[in-house]
C-alpha cells in the first residue's frame, strides 16, 4: 500500500470512525473521492507572466485583438441558459418528465438487464404504478405525521433536534433553549415506539451523551449522565419503550453494547467489544427478543450478529461481507443489510442467517440503508445503476419486492423512511461543496409510495445527514406537564379540514424567480399564491401577472389578529414597501381588504423580510394577494427570493408546544 | 455594472478580465489538462468574449463567458487529446514526494481523468469547476440552474466516480450456519 493509499485508507477509516450513524459509508465514499479530486485535479493558477501579457493583449483594444471572433453560444448541455430554464428545470426534478425520463432509463436498464440475467435467481422487470406492490393504505388518523430531523437553522453544524409537520410544514424544536448554540449538536433522534418520547445524541466538548426526552418538549434525562454509559453512538429502542441497546463506553472504560434503562435507573453490560473486537449499531427486535449488531475485526470485515437478550448467546449470522447497515423486518422474521467491501449491495437473510438473498444486482451500488415499508413486504432504497457504461446512469430511490421485482420510487436518491401507515416516504438527500465535501445543505422530500407528488418540506437546508424518523404511532403526544402558554391558533386552509387535510395534490412550485433584464430599480411586484400549507405559502410573482383566480384561502377567527410575514431577500434587492390584499372566499368578485405597508424601513443588514401586524379583520374566510416593492440597486439584477407567511394569532408568542390539531383530538 | 460599462467602452474591459480570468485559466486546465492549452484557450475565450460584447445582452455575465469558454474548450478538446498534467498535478499531499509517489499521483490523475471523462456532461461540468474554484451560485448561474440542481448534480457525479473508481468486488455469497 502506497503512502497515498494509506492517507486515504485512514481518512476513509477516522471518518467511519467519528460518524457511526446510519448512512455514514454514504458520506465516507463520497468523501475519499472529494480528497482524491481535490489532490490529483486540483488545478494551478495561471502565471503572473500569462496573466499579464494578455491584459497587454486586450488593453491594446478590439482592433488588435481578435476582432473576427464571434462567441458561439449554443446551450450547455442542450439547455438554453435562461432563469425559466430553471425554474422548469426545478419542476421537472419535481413531478414530471425527469420521472418520466427515469422511467424510460429505468424501463432501458431494466431490458438490458434482463436478457443478460435471463434464467438467473433475480428477474428485473417494472411494473406499472398501480401495481400490487404498493403497501396497505392504513385506516388509522394521520396523527403520526410528525417528522424528527436534526438541523441548524443557521447553516452551520451544531444540530438540534425539530420536529416537523408532514402536512403542514411546521416546525417544532424539541428541546429547550435557543437553536445557536456553538458547540452542542444533537443527533440521531429516535422515537420511543409510544411515540411519547424522544431519545437522541448530545455531543458536546468531546463528549456524547444519550438522552430522553419528552416528545412534546421540556428538559431532557441524560441518561448518560444517570447511568455511566457514555460517549454513545447509536443506540435502539426496546419495543416496550422501557430500555434501550447503546454502543459506549461504562464507568470502567469499557467500551461495547449496553442496554440501558430509559428511566436513567441503571444499565448492564450485553456485549463488550473485545481486544480486537468492536461491536455497533445495535437494533433490537420488534418482538423484543433479539438484538442485532455489526462486529468488525478491522476494515471491511464487518459481519452481523445476533444475540438473545435472555441467554446472552451471540451468533454471526453472516461471513465478514462488509455490512453497514441492518434492519429488522417488522415481524422480526428477517433481516436486511446492506453490505459490501467496496459496493454495498442490499441482502436479505431470515433472522438465523438462512435464505439469504440479493436484492439488487452486484453492478448496482446501494447508497441507503434499505427500510422496511410497515407491512414488511418491500423495502426503499437509494441506488445507483451503471446500467449501459458510459452512456446512462440510473440512479434514484426504489421499492424492491423480497422477490426480486422492483420499481423507481424517485429520481432523487437518498436516504428513505417510510410513514407509518406506508403511503408516503421522505427523502433525505445530502449536498457537498466545491470540493464535494458534505456539508449537510440538504432536502427533505416527501412522496407517495406510488412516486407521486413529490415535494420538499425543507429544501437546501442544513440537516445533519441522520435517516429523518416518523413518529410511529398515532396516539396523540401527551401534553406537558408543566404550564404551557396559550397555543397559536394555526393557519388553516379552509379546503383542507384539520385534523387530517389532504396532502397536496400540486407540489409547490420553486419560490419567485425574476427574469434578470426585466427588473428595474422600485418596480413593484404582484405575487399569488402557487399552493398553500397550514401557515406557509410559496409565491410566484410577475410585474405584469395577477396570478390565477382560483386562490387558496385562509380562515380567521373573530377577535384573532392578523400579521404578515416576509422572510428571504437579497443584499441588493432588499423589501420596500408591502401590502396584503384580502379577498373574501369564496366570492373574489368582492374588492377586499387593503392594507399597506408603504416603508419597512428594514435594511437587508439587519436581517431580510420583517413581520407586519394587520388589525381588525372581521372574521371569515379569505384569500389573499400579496404585493412588494423590492428596492432593485440600480444597474444590480439577481434572483431574490422571498417566502411569505400569514399568520392567525401574536406572532412575537411562543411557537405552540404542541400542534393545535392534538388537542382537538 | 462593469459587464455594462465594458460593452459601452470596451476599454473598460480589463477589470472583467482581472476578475474572472483565474477562474476561466483554472477551468480550461482542468479540462484540458496542461498549461500550454490552457493559457491558449483562456486567450482565446477573452479574445471571443471582448469581441462579442456587442452582443452581450445583459443578464449574468460569467454565464455568458462560461458559455463561451465552454465552447473554446469543446473545441480545443476536439483538436489535440488531452494531456494528463503530469506537471503540476498530484504534489499535494507531500511537499516533497518521491519519484514512486510521483509516479503513483501521474496514474491516479490519469485514473481520474480518464473517469471524470465517462460522466455525463453536466455532471462532469459540475465537478471541473468546483475543481477551478467556481462557487456553488456561480456555477447554478452559469448553467441556468439553482444550487439545490447544482448540489444533487454533484452529488450523483461523486457517486458515479465512486462506482467508475471502484472495481466490483465478488464478496457476495451465502452464507450457511
Amino acid at each position: 500500500m502506497t503512502d497515498r493509499e494509506r492517507n486515504q485508507a485512514d481518512l476513509l477509516d477516522g471518518f467511519v470512525r467519528d460518524h457511526s450513524a446510519v448512512p455514514t459509508e454514504l458520506d465516507a465514499g463520497i468523501a475519499a473521492i472529494s480528497v482524491q479530486l481535490a489532490a490529483e485535479l486540483t488545478p494551478p493558477e495561471p502565471s503572473a507572466r500569462f496573466v499579464r501579457q494578455l491584459d497587454q493583449q486586450l488593453t491594446a483594444g478590439p482592433a488588435a485583438s481578435s476582432n473576427n471572433h464571434q462567441a458561439v453560444l449554443p446551450a450547455v448541455a442542450g439547455t438554453e441558459l435562461t432563469p425559466q430554464t430553471a425554474l422548469a428545470d426545478w419542476r421537472e426534478a419535481a413531478v414530471g418528465p425527469r420521472r418520466s425520463r427515469l422511467s424510460e432509463l429505468a424501463r432501458l436498464a431494466a431490458a438490458v438487464l434482463a436478457i443478460m440475467l435471463i434464467g438467473s435467481v433475480l428477474i428485473y422487470m417494472f411494473s406499472d404504478r398501480d401495481d400490487a406492490l404498493a403497501p396497505g393504505v392504513s385506516d388509522i388518523p394521520n396523527l403520526s405525521r410528525q417528522i424528527l430531523v436534526a438541523w441548524d437553522p443557521h447553516d452551520g453544524e451544531d444540530y438540534k433536534l425539530f420536529i416537523v409537520n408532514a402536512d403542514t410544514g411546521e416546525i417544532h424544536k424539541l428541546t429547550p433553549g435557543p437553536a445557536e448554540v456553538d458547540g452542542v449538536s444533537e443527533r440521531y433522534g429516535s422515537w420511543s415506539p409510544d411515540g411519547q418520547h424522544i431519545a437522541f445524541v448530545r455531543m458536546e466538548s468531546g463528549e456524547a451523551h444519550l438522552l430522553v426526552s419528552r416528545a412534546a418538549g421540556g428538559e431532557p434525562l441524560d441518561l448518560s449522565a444517570e447511568t455511566g454509559i457514555s460517549d454513545v453512538s447509536a443506540f435502539s429502542w426496546s419495543p416496550d419503550g422501557t430500555q434501550l441497546a447503546a454502543r459506549g463506553q461504562n464507568t470502567a472504560g469499557a467500551y461495547g453494547i449496553h442496554i440501558i434503562n430509559a428511566n436513567g435507573s441503571g444499565a448492564s453490560v450485553l456485549i463488550a467489544d473485545g481486544d480486537s473486537t468492536a461491536n455497533h449499531l445495535p437494533a433490537w427486535s420488534p418482538d423484543g427478543r433479539q438484538v442485532a449488531f455489526i462486529r468488525s475485526e478491522g476494515r471491511s470485515s464487518e459481519r452481523v450478529y445476533v444475540v438473545d437478550i435472555d441467554e446472552l448467546n451471540a451468533m454471526p449470522i453472516t461471513d465478514e461481507i462488509g455490512a453497514a447497515t441492518l434492519r429488522w423486518s417488522p415481524d422480526s422474521s428477517r433481516i436486511a443489510v446492506t453490505a459490501g467491501r467496496i459496493r454495498k449491495s442490499v441482502l436479505v437473510m431470515n433472522a438465523d442467517g438462512s435464505g439469504l438473498q440479493r436484492l439488487i444486482h452486484p453492478e448496482a451500488v446501494v447508497l441507503s440503508p434499505a427500510q422496511w415499508s410497515p407491512d414488511g413486504n418491500t423495502l426503499a432504497f437509494a441506488f445507483s445503476d451503471p446500467a449501459l457504461p458510459g452512456e446512462y446512469v440510473m440512479d434514484g430511490t426504489v421499492v424492491a419486492r423480497l422477490d426480486g421485482l422492483w420499481r423507481p420510487l424517485t429520481e432523487i436518491a437518498g436516504v428513505p423512511e417510510w410513514s407509518p401507515d406506508g403511503t408516503q416516504v421522505t427523502i433525505l438527500t445530502s449536498g457537498i461543496t466545491e470540493q464535494g465535501m458534505n456539508t449537510h445543505q440538504s432536502s427533505l422530500y416527501l412522496v407517495n409510495q406510488d412516486g407521486s407528488n413529490l415535494y420538499p418540506l425543507l429544501e437546501d437546508v442544513s440537516l445533519a445527514y441522520d435517516p429523518p424518523v416518523w413518529r410511529p404511532v398515532s396516539d396523540p403526544i401527551e401534553p406537558q406537564p408543566a404550564s404551557t402558554p396559550t397555543p397559536q391558533v394555526v393557519l388553516t386552509p379552509v379546503d383542507q379540514p384539520s385534523p387530517t387535510p389532504d396532502i397536496l395534490t400540486e407540489p409547490p412550485r420553486a419560490s419567485l424567480t425574476y427574469a434578470d433584464q426585466t427588473q428595474t430599480h422600485g418596480a413593484h411586484t404582484y405575487c399569488w399564491p402557487e399552493s398553500l400549507r397550514s401557515g406557509e405559502m410559496r409565491l410566484t410573482c410577475s410585474e405584469a401577472d395577477r396570478g390565477p383566480p382560483d386562490l387558496p384561502a385562509i380562515h380567521v377567527p373573530a377577535g384573532a389578529s392578523l400579521s404578515f410575514e416576509v422572510e428571504g431577500g437579497h443584499a441588493f434587492a432588499p423589501l420596500g414597501a408591502a401590502a396584503v390584499r384580502l379577498i373574501p372566499y369564496p366570492e373574489p368578485s368582492t374588492t377586499g381588504l387593503t392594507f399597506d405597508f408603504p416603508g419597512t424601513g428594514i435594511p437587508f443588514e439587519q436581517g431580510p423580510g420583517g413581520t407586519f401586524l394587520i388589525a381588525d379583520v372581521p372574521d371569515g374566510d379569505y384569500s389573499f394577494e400579496v404585493g412588494i416593492t423590492m428596492d432593485i440597486h440600480p444597474g444590480n439584477q439577481g434572483n431574490a427570493n422571498y417566502a411569505f407567511r400569514v399568520i392567525v394569532g401574536d406572532p412575537d408568542a411562543p411557537p405552540p408546544e404542541e400542534p393545535e390539531r392534538f388537542q382537538r383530538s | 455594472m462593469l459587464a455594462e460599462a465594458a460593452r459601452r467602452d470596451p476599454a473598460a474591459f480589463s477589470p472583467l478580465y482581472h476578475r474572472y480570468v483565474r477562474q476561466i485559466y483554472r477551468f480550461c486546465y482542468v479540462r484540458l489538462g496542461n498549461q500550454q492549452a490552457a493559457e491558449d484557450a483562456t486567450s482565446d475565450i477573452f479574445l471571443r468574449a471582448m469581441g462579442s460584447l456587442h452582443g452581450y445582452r445583459g443578464g449574468s455575465f460569467p454565464a455568458w463567458l462560461f458559455r463561451i469558454a465552454h465552447n473554446v474548450v469543446i473545441d480545443a478538446h476536439r483538436k489535440s487529446r488531452p494531456a494528463v498534467a503530469l506537471d503540476q498535478a498530484g504534489n499535494l499531499a507531500s511537499a516533497d514526494p518521491s519519484p514512486e509517489d510521483q509516479a503513483v499521483a501521474r496514474s491516479e490523475a490519469h485514473r481520474l481523468r480518464s473517469n471524470l471523462d465517462r460522466l455525463p456532461e453536466e455532471q462532469r461540468i459540475v465537478i471541473e469547476l468546483g475543481l477551478a474554484g467556481w462557487q456553488t451560485a456561480q456555477i447554478a448561474d452559469a448553467l441556468g440552474k439553482r444550487p439545490g440542481n447544482v448540489r444533487i448534480i454533484r452529488y450523483r457525479a461523486m457517486q458515479r466516480l465512486q462506482t467508475l473508481l471502484d472495481p466490483p468486488d465478488d464478496v457476495f455469497r451465502e452464507h450457511q450456519p
